[in-house]
């Protein structure tokens, strides 16, 4: 390994921590010295595992859990013998909470959204055509692999690792992101197929603002009947900083903003009709 | 090809076979590296800085590495199927390769478990998508420089707890 500053740089290579000017220096770096450009192949296992939102969640709360406990319990040990009662209602409160956030680990799945009481809607008058069963043209959206850079929840109406539903059914999706963003859904369905379920015929712009719970159907419409051909399908969220439209990019564009973009995907299965 | 980009994949060159050749064997490094120059030379012909060739050389590399290993697993006897047997790929992470990544991470969250407190912090902060200027913000370091020397160290113990490969 080299002495410089800039071959030490590697180590936020494996995480994607660098700035533009800090990953030029570590590749000019990597030009001038080969123990350099070692450290960065054998880097890149770490940064493709970083680069998996879920492998990427399952460290960092490792990490979260890990480094919370010694907090709490070094403030136990400064509270005065007067205020014990107090202390003991506050620490059970945080305890409770403490359990509820990072009790157990927090999978896609986890997060559900409510059926309305609406009305419903069929699925087809939501959706936007992307791509027809027979078309084999490559969809830029679905270029990059799954990778986390952007905080987002994603949801249906039902939890589990793959839903079912019949026919028919009412469903219901829902999203929401840390920070202001531009997010597409699209939905790749077993004859080849592929619909856009956001933006959609009921909202018109991929723009989302931070915090904010999106739903699919939007709030104020009832909920979307199942429709379609059978089978497993599989809905991809794609969420990108709000100075760049994900539906103007093509595939080259697509790519170039790995690691600056979330990309989830969640599966459900449709049931053939009876 | 100008004199900069010739001299830039010259660099690109050496880097991949110094690298492979005591992983694959001189010829297959050679070999890989010159297919990683040619992909360079069609398809990024207007790039010459050698900051912008190289991270696309190590991608480009590591995709045919991993054809490689393909080519190399259907050429030979063990695990072949019959021709009429083979399935085409349907774009969903196989159940293989989601086990070895969740191997990976348990590793990686082993590692990362026996590191001293500023250590864990750092990756912590790191792993929330905060730069090193937040960092150094956050964790008070006098320099950047600090923070990053900080951070090799910790790579440096991670590596050694991993014995070198993740």
């Amino acid at each position: 390994m080299s002495d410089s500053e800039d071959a030490k740089l590697v180590a936020g290579y494996g995480t994607n921590t660098l700035n533009d000017a800090e990953t030029a220096r570590l590749w000019r770096a990597a030009a001038a010295d080969q123990s350099v450009f070692d450290d960065i192949m054998q880097e890149q296992d770490t940064r493709d595992l970083l680069d998996d939102f879920t492998c990427r969640k399952r460290v960092l709360d490792a990490l979260r859990r890990q480094s919370a406990t010694p907090a709490w319990l070094a403030r136990f040990t400064f509270v005065r013998p007067s205020a014990w009662a107090f202390a003991g209602a506050m620490a059970a409160t945080v305890l409770i909470l403490f359990t509820l956030r990072f009790g157990h680990e927090q999978r896609p799945e986890d997060y559900t959204v409510a059926l309305s009481a609406g009305p419903s809607i069929s699925m087809r008058d939501l959706v936007i055509q992307r791509r027809s069963a027979s078309d084999n043209t490559a969809d830029p959206v679905l270029a990059l692999p799954p990778q986390r850079s952007i905080d987002v929840e994603f949801g249906l109406n039902k939890g589990g690792t793959r839903p079912v539903y019949r026919p028919g059914e009412a469903m219901r999706m829902g999203f929401k992101v840390r920070t202001d963003a531009n997010v597409v859904l699209v939905e790749t369905r077993a004859d080849g197929s592929e619909v856009q379920l956001f933006p959609n015929f009921y909202i018109s712009s991929s723009r989302v603002q931070a915090n904010q719970q999106v739903l699919i159907p939007p709030a104020g419409q009832g909920d979307m009947q199942v429709e379609g051909p059978p089978g497993p399908r599989r809905v991809r969220i794609l969420v990108t900083p709000p100075e760049v439209d994900p539906l103007k990019l093509d595939r080259s564009g697509m790519s170039a903003l790995a690691g600056r973009v979330t990309v989830m995907e969640r599966e459900y299965f449709v049931q053939a009709e009876k | 090809m100008t004199a900069q980009q010739e001299q830039a994949l010259g660099i690109v060159r050496e880097r991949i076979v110094g690298f492979l050749a005591s992983r694959i064997g001189r010829d297959g490094a050679e070999d890989l590296a010159q297919e990683v120059v040619i992909v360079l030379m069609e398809k990024y012909a207007q790039i010459d800085r050698i900051e912008d060739l190289l991270p696309l050389s190590v991608q480009i590399a590591k995709f045919k590495m991993m054809s490689r290993g393909r080519k190399e697993r259907r050429a030979g006897i063990e695990g072949a199927v019959p021709v009429e047997d083979l399935q085409i790929a349907d774009g969903r992470i196989d159940h293989a390769e989601e086990l070895i990544r969740r191997q990976k991470t348990d590793r990686l969250i082993a590692a990362v478990a026996k590191l001293g407190e500023r250590c864990r912090e750092l990756f912590r902060l790191k792993l929330e998508g905060k730069d090193y200027e937040e960092i150094r913000g956050i964790m008070g370091a006098r320099s950047m420089g600090a923070v990053y020397t900080w951070d090799h160290r910790c790579r440096q113990q991670i590596s050694e707890y991993l014995g070198g490969k993740l």
